[in-house]
């Protein structure tokens, strides 16, 4: 795959735009942007979870904070009718922006130099998670270095209006460098790489889970990192300690590395062979890493105390006949290609 | 669909192809019953039909109170049917027109043309036309599904003319308790013109000829019983385990050999066949042969 | 702000008859109890107060047909001088120009003014409706079954249902189930033939919901009603001696008795949450109080969306609880007449009975209809007591007290109650003159209370004296909410115990029962 540019149109996301007044403590918000994440002013854009009241995972986004009191809200899911009933009791405006504003990613190691050329003077400031305002054919735009891919990378955001011609002017810039809009495949390979996870492909949400046992826990996602349970009450908390208390977190979602180079998508994961213990909900051999990677779901201790006999049984399509492959799978840490260069400063050139 | 429910006919060819027999203008006047079992129908014109079981297709009410005599049901039976509702509620309106409608609110060539309208935009004033159904009215302003199925299918007129369909609520089976007559039929299609007409301008000038069906011409062409196109009413206490009547939801009757396949059965009405196929199914159950061949209903993903 | 040292087992909110009840039973356990009561007095919606000089009335609740028999027993309210006797058990009235039918006893053991044979289709439906009620009965002193991962005696209590469903015998137990969601209007219809009769059983099963006759699952309130008892007789109905304020008087005395501390003027201002957890209030004062367990009898919206406030709980829970349907269609009338009315055809015993103007089904349905857009009944119905016949003391001397509560008064009017109040004053009257000729010349002084002058008086929400609608969707486990309907709360520490709760409205006592039993069984 050529990882060198790529500006990613296709992921249309769903964006609410809410206004707090500051110190509001907003609940889905601040209460879950991990501390160390924190900045005091503009930035950061941090990948958060915000949870419902019982064990789902109810809503996934990425929020900025444009300004002390102003956030964006990038999700997959539309939420709006969730976030207003959310700010019943807090000072805050929600809005839906999903038309208004368009939202485009520009991914990469050459990322930042075609930024650059495209004029956009002070993005080399911009450190991982920063974000800034930059002038644009007459309007603004809102440049993060962030995104989806575990490489250097931005994301822009400018008025619907002007988004043709944001497009031309970073196809312009870039055209020497080897700019090219991908899909979603291209995306999905360079985030599982990456190690990031993908709402309603390696977790269902609770907007779609229809079996009340498909919902997952943060903690059994891999982000029960980010909650920390002193900080007041916000959505999920109760449930959240209720889990841990009573030891009711049944899956755990793991990086797995797996013998031989057949991607092992969709495939069931096995203890000793035979005891079925979970799926893996995304796979590839990645081109990078030179490692067959893939992320799957386990049903606790495996996965969690029990790492090793884990098996994956992948069906190989062979000429129009399956080949049933048992391959040995070992837990290894996400992600599974860590680039310097995403969060090298300044930005390197390419 | 092209040619709307004309899909009914391959039922009817399937049927013949397995060796069945269908008669029209064959109205059944009577179901036959010797000693608690069903032994046939007798006719209209007193023709007598044998046969080892016999299936009603027809709603409870006529079946159990019209075709079966009253002493070959138990008392409990009997009120139960009597007290099954099946209140008509709905009229339909057939235009044809001397060409397509126009709608201001819709953009020139909008798929909307095609599809399913709705002239009610408020729930207020679907609520107000079931108060007058509730008063013995049809509804002042009713509310429509209304389609013009020559914009899919141009062949179900002649060409360049259309046809809209309107299925109309709310119609009540009588009229502030009596019987419709035809001023009644008139004033109901009258309600449902000048609805359309208040959204599409010049839509009475294109009317060429309007079929008008009430609750009343529903049971008399069709033989729905107070013209309730299900079969009895789709309420609570009229579903699963209580349709028709508790103690008899399996499409059996107290009467050996004689059967319910209708709307007025599980699951209920709308064109589905899900009744006819649960009938069908019970009834080679109790005949003790297999049913391996009735296709099965889907998996639940 | 001031702060307590002493810390209370049980800070128990409003002192509504719940809260009394709730406070009673849990400091009869021992419990260091604490009541709050914003207003100057407790009772809340059972109180009796003057209207008029000289003039006093039971100004929301008016009588009294569901004080569940364990809350008397286990509070000995007899010994604090609540006494019922068969003989004041009153008679209802249908009110109608064919001239009145009234059912005897309790609820029509005896029915009068109707032909031979609407009396006997009247005793069997009196009976398969008290039979049906009676199965839904033992839910009324239960918590409501839960949905996943019930207990032992929950189960043992569905069990019971199964049972008694099972007892009724096969073809009962299946008009049972057919009947359970019907409206009243069909069953009437199918068993019933005299409006009169129908009119009334349509009117009692709609009072208080915002549901006409005709609006599915309409039976229900009907069920509700006759799953109430009093002097151990399924669907009696007294007037208290002393009005409503006595129920009251005595519950407060039964809590008194033990030990519980009594606050007047004291409304809450929050509840104190800590690591989630409840641990306390703060009123309005500034006061800081803690408790091990703090109980709310008042509104479960207001408990949570301003007591507790929305920041505390999770969004799904906000969504539930402000989806509570609680607007309230019941006015109450209450008039200083110069002597005691007379309706036409009614005798002077019948008088003293409760006199419903509803003549037929089609007619509460009709009233119920504008209501539903936000406008009033030309045409009210309304249930009218004249208290002070069977107790003096409620009037001065000669004079008469009437109470009448009236349907359809939608709390949220859309021409606003200031100009609708009149008008809706004048239908009312109008109605009242067709039924007893020349009653409004003897008005001498009147109150006419919307839900709007409810919710501002007595802090009800909506208006709405079951603190919301007593209608399917929020009955049992989904009463106040699904999730949480038996007396929980997200909150631990925090426990609901007001109307709100199941079983829901009416002087029962069975909410602040059941929780404070809850309370006890968890040993909070």
């Amino acid at each position: 795959m050529n990882r060198h540019v790529k500006t990613d149109a296709a992921r249309t996301l769903a964006q609410s735009h809410f206004r707090t007044p500051p110190g509001c403590g907003w609940r889905n918000i601040e209460l879950l942007v991990p501390q160390r994440m924190r900045r005091a002013v503009a930035g950061p854009a941090v990948p958060i979870l915000l949870q419902a009241q019982r064990v789902d995972a109810r809503l996934e986004g990425v929020p900025s904070r444009l300004s002390p009191t102003r956030f964006r809200l990038c999700s997959q899911e539309r939420h709006l009718p969730w976030l207003l009933d959310s700010a019943i009791g807090y000072e805050v405006s929600v809005e839906e922006e999903t038309e208004t504003v368009a939202g485009l990613a520009l991914q990469g190691p050459t990322s930042f130099a075609i930024l650059r050329d495209a004029g956009f003077s002070g993005v080399e400031q911009l450190k991982v998670f920063d974000l800034a305002e930059f002038a644009h054919d007459g309007a603004t735009v809102t440049i993060s270095r962030t995104g989806f891919t575990g490489d250097l990378g931005y994301e822009l955001f400018v008025p619907a209006g002007k988004a043709l011609s944001l497009w031309d002017r970073l196809m312009a810039a870039g055209e020497l460098r080897g700019i090219r809009a991908i899909g979603y495949t291209a995306l999905n390979r360079a985030r599982l790489e990456a190690g990031l996870i993908v709402a309603n492909a390696d977790f269902t949400t609770a907007e779609h889970a229809i079996r009340a046992d498909r919902l997952r826990m943060p903690d059994e996602i891999g982000l029960g990192f980010m909650i920390d349970l002193d900080k007041g009450h916000f959505n999920g908390r109760r449930a959240i300690l209720e889990a841990r208390t009573k030891k009711k977190l049944r899956h755990v979602l793991v990086g797995l590395e797996i013998e031989g180079n057949i991607p092992a998508e969709h495939a069931i994961v096995y203890y000793k062979k035979s005891q079925e213990v979970g799926l893996v909900s995304a796979a590839m051999w990645s081109p990078m890493a030179e490692r067959n990677i893939a992320l799957a779901s386990l049903q606790r201790p495996y996965g969690d105390t029990i790492v090793d006999e884990l098996w994956v049984e992948i069906y190989a399509m062979r000429e129009l006949q399956y080949q049933k492959l048992m391959k040995k799978a070992k837990v290894v840490q996400r992600p599974f290609i860590k680039l310097d260069r995403r969060t090298a400063n300044p930005p390197a050139d390419f | 669909m092209r040619a709307g429910h004309g899909r009914r006919h391959q039922g009817a060819g399937r049927l013949k192809a397995s060796g069945g027999t269908i008669r029209t203008g064959a109205e059944v006047d009577q179901v036959l019953i010797r000693n608690g079992k069903a032994k046939g129908v007798v006719l209209a014109g007193g023709e007598e039909i044998y046969g080892k079981l016999v299936i009603s297709n027809a709603d409870v009410k006529r079946t159990f109170l019209k075709l079966v005599e009253e002493k070959e049901l138990p008392d409990i039976f009997l009120r139960r049917v009597r007290n099954f509702k099946i209140r008509g509620s709905s009229g339909k309106v057939n235009i044809a027109l001397d060409s397509l409608p126009e709608f201001p609110a819709l953009p020139k060539d909008s798929p909307a043309y095609r599809a399913d309208m709705h002239f009610t935009d408020s729930i207020e004033r679907m609520e107000r036309a079931y108060d007058d159904r509730k008063a013995g009215r049809w509804s002042a302003d009713p509310f429509l599904d209304m389609m013009i199925p020559t914009t899919l299918d141009p062949t179900m007129a002649p060409p360049g003319k259309h046809f809209m369909s309107c299925f109309v609520q709310y119609a009540p089976p009588k009229i502030d308790g009596r019987d419709w007559t035809d001023a009644d039929r008139d004033g109901f299609a009258e309600s449902v013109i000048a609805q359309v007409a208040q959204y599409s301008p010049g839509f009475r000038d294109r009317i060429v000829h309007m079929e008008v069906r009430t609750p009343r011409e529903i049971e008399a062409e069709v033989g729905l019983t107070e013209g309730n196109i299900f079969q009895g009413e789709l309420t609570f206490d009229q579903l699963l385990f209580n349709r028709p009547v508790p103690g008899y939801a399996q499409y059996r009757s107290p009467v050996g050999g004689l059967y319910m396949c209708g709307s007025s059965t599980h699951p209920g009405g709308g064109v589905m066949g899900a009744p006819g196929r649960n009938a069908a199914a019970e009834i080679l159950r109790d005949l003790a042969k297999p049913t391996l061949h009735m296709s099965p209903a889907h998996d639940v993903i | 702000m001031t702060s307590s040292d002493l810390n209370w087992d049980a800070i128990v909110i409003g002192g509504g008859h719940n809260g009394l009840v709730a406070a009673a039973t849990l400091a009869r356990s021992g419990r260091a109890v604490l009541l709050l009561e914003a207003g100057n007095e407790v009772g809340g919606a059972a109180r009796t107060e003057e209207f008029a000089p000289g003039f006093r009335v039971s100004t929301v609740a008016h009588l009294l047909n569901r004080l569940h028999p364990d809350v008397v027993k286990t509070l000995e309210l007899e010994r604090h001088g609540l006494t019922v006797e068969h003989g004041d058990f009153m008679p209802s009235v249908a009110l109608s120009k064919d001239g009145p039918l009234t059912l005897h006893g309790a609820y029509g053991e005896v029915l009068t003014g109707a032909s031979p044979s609407e009396q006997s289709a009247w005793k069997d439906l009196r009976a398969q409706l008290l039979r049906y009620a009676g199965v839904l009965k033992p839910f009324l002193s239960r918590r409501p079954p839960g949905l996943g991962g019930m207990s032992l005696a929950e189960m043992t209590g569905l069990g019971q249902t199964a049972l008694a469903l099972k007892r009724l015998g096969k073809e009962d137990m299946r008009d049972f189930l057919r009947v359970l969601l019907m409206n009243v209007y069909d069953l009437l219809d199918e068993q019933l033939s005299d409006d009169r009769l129908k009119g009334l059983l349509a009117f009692d099963a709609t009072l208080g919901s915002h549901l006409g006759p005709r609006s599915p699952t309409s039976l229900l309130g009907l069920y509700y009603r006759l799953s109430g008892e009093i002097g151990g007789l399924a669907g009696a109905q007294v007037q208290p001696k002393g009005g409503m304020g006595a129920v009251v008087a005595a519950i407060r005395a039964a809590a008194d008795k033990a030990s519980v501390s009594v606050r007047p003027a004291s409304p809450v201002a929050k509840v104190i949450v800590e690591k989630g957890r409840a641990v306390g209030v703060v009123t309005q004062g500034g006061e800081t109080l803690r408790a091990k367990a703090v109980i709310s009898a008042i509104n479960p919206a207001t408990t949570i969306l301003e007591l507790v406030g929305s920041r505390e709980v999770d969004t799904g829970f906000v969504r539930k609880v402000k989806n509570i349907r609680m607007k309230g269609d019941a006015a109450k009338l209450h008039l200083a007449l110069d002597r005691p009315p007379q309706f036409t055809g009614v005798d002077a015993a019948d008088h003293k009975g409760r006199l419903v103007a509803a003549p037929s089904p089609d007619h509460v349905e009709r009233a119920f209809n504008p209501s539903k857009y936000g406008e009033f009944s030309p045409e009210p119905v309304m249930e009218i007591t004249l208290p002070s016949l069977a107790d003096p003391s409620l009037a001065p001397s000669g004079a008469c007290v009437l109470s009448a509560v009236v349907q359809y008064a939608p709390y949220a009017l859309r021409e606003g109650w200031a100009t609708g109040k009149p008008r809706f004053l004048k239908a009312i009257m109008a109605q009242l003159e067709t039924y007893a000729p020349g009653i409004g010349a003897t008005v001498r002084h009147f109150e006419l209370l919307t839900p709007a002058d409810i919710e501002a008086r007595y802090r009800m929400p909506g208006g709405h004296w079951h603190h919301g609608e007593l209608q399917a969707d929020q009955m049992l486990m989904s009463r106040p909410v699904s999730g949480w309907s038996g007396y929980d709360t997200p909150l631990e520490g925090l426990f609901l115990a007001g109307a709100g709760s199941h079983p829901g409205g009416g002087i029962s006592g069975a909410p602040g029962f059941n929780a404070a039993r809850h309370i006890i069984a968890m040993r909070a």
